[in-house]
C-alpha cells in the first residue's frame, strides 16, 4: 500500500527554501515513507489511527511528520533546522 | 560617534537550539513527558541510555518548535492547512 504525501503551509515554507543537497534527501526520504511510513522515523508518540514521528534529516535537519493509517496519508507538519 | 548597540539576532523561527542533555530535555519536556521519561531513564540498560535520551530529545525540540504540537493537533483534527506534496516537490510526480 502507497501512502499519500501531504504537507502543511507552514513546513513547505520551510522546504522551498532547502539547500539542494538536503533537497534531495527529503526527496529520498519522501519516496521511503510513502512506502513504509512507520519503519523510519522515532515515534514520539501515536493515538489511534495516527502515530507522530520525526527523522533526521542530514547533520542539522529534521522532519515531523504524522501517519494516518486510516487514510493512508502521511502529512510533514515540520521541517526544523538544528543548532 | 553614535551610540551604536548590537542586539542578537533573533535565529529563524525554525531553527531549534536544545542541548542533548538529560537536563535540557527534561526542562523542554511537559510534565507528562517527564514521567516518562524519567520511568525510561530508570529502566534503560546503560547501553541504551543514548537512544532514550535522543528520543526524548527529539519529542522535546517538538515542544520548542514554535506551533509545532498545533500542527500536529491540526493534522489530527482534520482541519490542518495542507497541500499535496508533489505541488512543493515536483521530483514526486507521478512516482
Amino acid at each position: 500500500m502507497s501512502y499519500g504525501l501531504v504537507i502543511t503551509e507552514e513546513a513547505s515554507a520551510v522546504l522551498v527554501q532547502m539547500d539542494d543537497v538536503t533537497h534531495e534527501l527529503y526527496v529520498l526520504e519522501m519516496l521511503e515513507l510513502q512506502k513504509d511510513p512507520h519503519s523510519k522515523g522515532v515515534l514520539d508518540s501515536s493515538e489511534g489511527a495516527f502515530a507522530t514521528y520525526t527523522l533526521a534529516l542530514g547533520p542539522l535537519g529534521m522532519i515531523a511528520y504524522v501517519v494516518n493509517d486510516a487514510m493512508a496519508t502521511v502529512t510533514v507538519t515540520d521541517v526544523l533546522w538544528l543548532g | 560617534m553614535e551610540n551604536v548597540t548590537a542586539q542578537p539576532s533573533e535565529p529563524a523561527p525554525h531553527r531549534i537550539v536544545l542541548p542533548r542533555t538529560i537536563r535540557a530535555v527534561e526542562r523542554a519536556l511537559t510534565p507528562e513527558q517527564n514521567a516518562k521519561f524519567a520511568a525510561e531513564l530508570k529502566d534503560v540498560n546503560a547501553g541504551g541510555l543514548a537512544q532514550v535520551v535522543e528520543r526524548w530529545w527529539r519529542s522535546a525540540l517538538l515542544n520548542k518548535a514554535p506551533g509545532a504540537r498545533d500542527r500536529i493537533a491540526a493534522v489530527k483534527a482534520g482541519t490542518a492547512r495542507t497541500l499535496p506534496m508533489e505541488s512543493v516537490v515536483p521530483e514526486l510526480r507521478g512516482r
